[in-house]
């Protein structure tokens, strides 16, 4: 009994802040997404909010987009428990992105500050293998054995070198 | 004088309060000679000034009445209709957050600049609409750089706005000075005593207006700081 009363007045306490839903999170479902992908318009799952329409979408990393496939999860929530800043972010694991946009000058994947980049594609990387494995057979049937097996070494190397799979476009 | 109209009857108060805040709704407690208990709407007349108000309890005591009413029609108490607006302005969202709760904006009273203010968005969430107002109240004089405040006015109304702080009308004579309160005893015909009015220098931020006993008196509170 002691412990009910207890919990009453806790829950007495906290309704003395009336504005305390708007600094709470709250899950909803995207039903729709802006062009710029810089909004997302949610239903709510909490019953007692309104559907909400064009509230700004945030990720996490500053400048990133990102196209989501309606109906998936995303949390809700105001800046500062004010309600004219409403915000949508943290997404669930059942959302999947369609699109990411990633508008940075300098994008570094796999070990930090290396400093080679990865720079061609693919084609480029296997056009590459393929002259330098063509270049090393050469250099063997001309007795220079060690310097192919150099290259075959090379070659043998540069998938861990370029482990890092980028595709531009 | 201060009298009470329930229905088609009209009763002197006996004894009460009548509490005017710059910011919020204001409230009176009162009690009066009645048969039994009364519920719904009424009109306290301050002065020959009609006070529409709304009866949020009322209790047999000792043979009297004891009331408590609000100004208006009761609804700031309750709950908002939840909704959820993208560009619109102060005005869409206090009018409807007003109306829903069964009350009317004093739109002509209030500030046109506060009104015209465009919001980037706001929810409105199931809690009490005076909170909400406050609320927006609080996000308006943020978006402008100034204080706005909201009050329901003596004839029942919502106003919203920045506080121009006119002259107080009424002829004043201050009987007693509480300068650690900041409030100041007033002799006087209470008409044209509001808050958001000034009496010489200082702001007027809540007036009370008290009934029966041996004197009738009114006392106001000046903003803190003056």
């Amino acid at each position: 009994m002691s412990q009910d009363r207890l919990k009453q007045a806790f829950r007495d306490l906290q309704r003395l802040d009336p504005m305390l839903p708007y600094r709470r999170i709250y899950r909803a479902k995207v039903m729709a997404q802006s062009s710029d992908l810089a909004q997302v318009d949610v239903r709510p799952y909490d019953s007692s909010l309104p559907d909400m329409a064009g509230i700004e979408l945030r990720h996490g990393v500053p400048g990133i987009k990102v196209q989501v496939q309606p109906g998936c999860s995303v949390q809700i929530g105001w800046d500062d428990g004010k309600p004219h800043q409403p915000f949508a972010a943290l997404w669930s694991t059942d959302a999947s992105a369609v699109r990411v946009v990633i508008p940075a000058t300098s994008l570094e994947l796999g070990a930090e500050d290396l400093t080679d980049f990865v720079i061609l594609g693919t084609t480029h990387f296997e056009n590459l293998a393929t002259c330098m494995t063509t270049l090393g057979a050469a250099l063997t049937k001309l007795g220079q054995v060690d310097a192919g097996s150099a290259c075959a070494t090379l070659v043998a190397s540069l998938p861990t070198a370029l482990s890092t799979r980028v595709r531009v476009g | 004088m201060l009298t009470l109209t329930i229905g088609k009857d009209t009763r002197d108060v006996a004894r009460g309060t009548l509490t005017l805040p710059r910011v919020g709704n204001w409230i009176a407690n009162l009690t009066v000679n009645a048969d039994g208990p009364a519920t719904g709407s009424a009109v306290a007349t301050l002065d020959g000034v009609d006070m529409p108000c709304h009866i949020q309890k009322a209790e047999m005591v000792a043979g009297m009445l004891d009331l408590r009413l609000v100004g208006g029609n009761g609804g700031l108490g309750k709950s908002a209709q939840r909704n959820h607006y993208k560009g619109a302005t102060v005005r869409h969202t206090f009018v409807d957050l007003v109306q829903g709760a069964g009350e009317v904006p004093s739109l002509k009273a209030s500030d046109a600049a506060v009104l015209n203010q465009p919001l980037p968005a706001w929810t409105s969430l199931a809690i009490p609409t005076g909170e909400l107002l406050q609320a927006l109240a609080d996000t308006a004089a943020e978006l402008l750089g100034q204080d706005v405040s909201w009050r329901v006015l003596y004839d029942g109304t919502v106003w919203i706005g920045a506080e121009t702080w006119p002259a107080c009308p009424a002829d004043v004579r201050i009987l007693d000075i509480d300068a650690a309160n900041s409030s100041q005893l007033l002799g006087t015909d209470a008409l044209g005593i509001w808050p958001g009015t000034t009496i010489g220098n200082r702001r007027i931020d809540s007036v009370v207006h008290q009934v029966g006993g041996n004197n009738r008196s009114t006392v106001y509170w000046a903003e803190a700081h003056l």
